[in-house]
């Protein structure tokens, strides 16, 4: 394996009232995989315990995970609190299903969600490949800021 | 309350101190006028009832047919409804939407106050904020009954909202509902919350008001599994209500794609539930197998899931169970469109039919070898819960849990042991990889593992990376037109 998260801290769970567990459950893995520390907070998780874990632990990322059609309402709060809690420099994706119509055109709700202040956000059916990729890149691109 | 929970039916008493306190805390009020609610149900009753219905088909042997569907306004509703009524759904559902489920009644009334006809906020029907009366008028505006669907530990004043507004089925149990649903829940907690509905329904059902209600078990988890295992829910889940003195169930049998397997799973839910219901003396309770389309990742291309819902109808007919819930070829995308759901009713109704005529062709050696796999196993499961118990499935179940006897894959609880993993043979059928502490005879591994050696030649190097790939097994095709080529081996 090329890409390598080794000491990267990621928290991860499903959001508000959400109760998919599979897509977590693979992400979680894949990420440990790729050498990340993950801090699996499951389902059902409320905004405020992804802040506090994410303060307590240090993490660099928070993979926020949505799939029953509420995104829209429990994500609008998270980077506000994340900045309120003084952990603003933590990356925040979003994934799942985050639409709740099979109608929904994906670059808007893309638009919604990165308006949001998430660093990305996800369509669902995203590999787990592909997030990582985006880590890796994300995380080098943090550490030559900072370094330059 | 939670610590000595047993089958025992609940007290006239016990149940309605539990009315009192749950009205006020969480919807600050007192109780429904009760007496009020069983007259207009009955009256309402005589227009139909899903118990009816189901026991119509199964006489007649012309499956039902429906669909789950659900949106936050009460305009919104009527149109989804009228529109599956007219594809032709045997009864109709009002899917409650989750907020409601969790019990934030407040957040779900402020986001129905922000959804429209066309747009939902809410990825359902707000059933409490809506109110009696509403729902009332949404129900009897149509001729057929209504089953309301959610899942959650706490449903109690949905369901009393859902009988009192004149729904006639209801969906769940404790162990979907704490074991597929919950991440802190203790099996104990859910299973006297869910007893609390149960006995509600009984005293609808004494009214006169057959009541009916789905028993899901470990039938929906989102991943394949292991069918006798899902039957082990299933039937606990129907011994708990049965004992609380609901006298129709629905027994969910999920279709996987494998056409053997997922009729003789039908076939043994049946079986079981008359088994396990005679021996507890339950016998005055009717059953209806509840075939339920695949209920994992779904193909995202409309043609591919047409394919799906055509192998789930195929199993589900030859079984001739008398029901079928069916998913639609949105699924595998979002919330449906109403016309991709009234047109997947109408190819489910179609293939039922047509399939049905020929299913004496259809049974074959290898439904029977299915057959005796799954009965051996559920059984052994079964008797070791119960014994557990002495006798007491309730207790034996919340024991279980905690030895390992009682354990299921891919579970959110905390309090489940986890060890379970499935998956599937070479022809696609539902094996153990790893069967933790779930008591399953010698016989029944050995078929397994003879089963698991057309896949592997050496079955003990599958591994987690396979369970992994088989979660999306059923989005098999991977010819991507956009490219014209196969996107993976
Ligand atoms: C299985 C399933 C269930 C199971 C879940 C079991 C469980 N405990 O997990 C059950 C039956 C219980 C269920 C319930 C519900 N479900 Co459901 N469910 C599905 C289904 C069929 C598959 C989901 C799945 O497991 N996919 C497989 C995994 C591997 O994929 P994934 O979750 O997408 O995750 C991958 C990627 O997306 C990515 N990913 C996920 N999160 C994140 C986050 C980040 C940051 C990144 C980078 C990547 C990422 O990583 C994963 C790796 O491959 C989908 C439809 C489908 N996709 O076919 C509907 C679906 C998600 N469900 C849906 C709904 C509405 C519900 C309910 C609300 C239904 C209801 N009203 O009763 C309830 C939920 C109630 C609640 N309180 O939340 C809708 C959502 C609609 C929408 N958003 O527009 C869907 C799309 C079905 C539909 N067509 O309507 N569901």
């Amino acid at each position: 394996m090329t890409e390598s998260l080794q000491g990267a801290r990621v928290v991860i769970g499903s959001i508000g009232d959400d109760i998919h567990v599979v897509g977590i459950t693979i992400l979680g893995h894949a990420l440990r995989n790729a050498g990340a520390e993950v801090i699996q907070l499951g389902i059902q998780t409320p905004v405020e315990e992804f802040v506090a874990t994410a303060v307590a632990e240090d993490a660099d990322a928070v993979f926020v995970s949505s799939s029953n059609g509420h995104a829209a309402i429990f994500c609008d709060g998270v980077r506000g609190l994340m900045a309120a809690a003084g952990a603003d420099d933590v990356l925040l994706y979003v994934g799942g299903n985050l639409a709740n119509t099979a109608a929904a055109d994906w670059s808007e709700v893309e638009a919604r969600f990165l308006a949001m202040g998430f660093d990305r956000a996800y369509p669902s059916r995203t590999q787990p490949a592909q997030a990582i990729s985006d880590l890796v890149a994300d995380l080098a691109q943090r550490r030559s800021a900072s370094n330059g | 309350m939670a610590d000595n929970v047993t089958n025992e039916r609940l007290t006239d008493d016990a149940f309605h101190a539990q009315r009192e306190t749950i009205f006020r805390e969480q919807l600050g009020r007192a109780p429904y006028d009760l007496d009020e609610a069983l007259a207009f149900s009955l009256e309402n009753a005589k227009r139909g009832t899903v118990a009816a219905v189901l026991q119509k088909a199964k006489a007649t042997g012309v499956a039902a047919v429906v669909p789950r569907a659900g949106v936050a306004s009460w305009e919104g509703q009527r149109a989804l409804m009228q529109m599956l009524d007219e594809a032709g759904a045997a009864y109709l559902p009002i899917t409650i939407d989750s907020l409601t489920r969790e019990l934030q009644f407040a957040e779900a009334e402020r986001r129905l106050a922000s959804s429209t006809t066309e747009v939902s906020a809410l990825n359902g029907y707000p059933i409490v904020a809506h109110g009696i009366e509403a729902n009332r008028r949404l129900i009897q505006s149509f001729d057929k009954p209504v089953i309301v669907r959610a899942n959650a530990v706490d449903l109690r004043i949905t369901a009393e909202t859902g009988l009192a507004s004149g729904g006639t089925a209801f969906v769940s149990g404790p162990m979907y509902a704490t074991l597929e649903y919950s991440k802190n829940t203790p099996l104990s907690e859910g299973i006297s919350k869910w007893q609390y509905i149960f006995r509600l329904m009984g005293i609808y059902s004494e009214a006169g008001v057959p009541m009916a209600d789905d028993a899901v078990g470990f039938s929906q988890s989102g991943t394949c599994s292991v069918p006798a295992l899902m039957h082990v829910g299933v039937i606990l889940d129907a011994l708990i209500m049965a004992s609380q003195g609901v006298k129709h169930i629905m027994l969910y049998s999920m279709l996987q794609g494998n056409i053997a397997q997922d009729v003789a799973s039908c076939l043994a839910v049946e079986q079981l539930a008359t088994e396990y219901l005679h021996k507890l003396g339950l016998d005055d309770v009717s059953t209806y197998v509840a075939s339920s389309d695949w209920n994992g990742a779904f193909p995202e291309r409309r043609p591919d899931a047409y394919g799906l819902i055509a192998a789930n109808v195929f199993a589900a007919a030859i079984a001739r169970a008398p029901l079928n819930y069916v998913k639609t070829i949105d699924e595998g995308i979002g919330v449906p469109t109403a016309e991709s759901n009234a047109d997947s009713i109408r190819v489910t109704r179609y293939l039922m039919n047509l399939i049905g005529r020929q299913a004496h062709a259809w049974r074959t050696p290898e439904i029977e070898f299915e057959l005796h796999l799954n009965l051996i196993q559920a059984r052994a499961i079964l008797d070791a819960i119960i014994d557990l118990g002495d006798g007491d499935p309730v207790v034996g179940s919340i024991k279980g849990i905690g030895t390992g006897i009682l354990d299921i894959p891919f579970s959110p609880n905390i309090h489940v042991k986890g060890n379970v993993l499935p998956i599937r043979d070479a022809s696609g059928a539902v094996r153990f990889l790893d069967h933790g502490a779930l008591p399953i005879p010698a016989e029944a591994l050995e078929m397994e593992r003879e089963r698991l050696s057309h896949r592997s030649a050496d079955p003990s190097a599958l591994g987690y990376q396979d369970v992994v790939d088989d979660l999306q097994f059923l989005e098999l095709d991977t010819f991507d037109p956009a490219t014209g080529t196969e996107v993976k081996a």
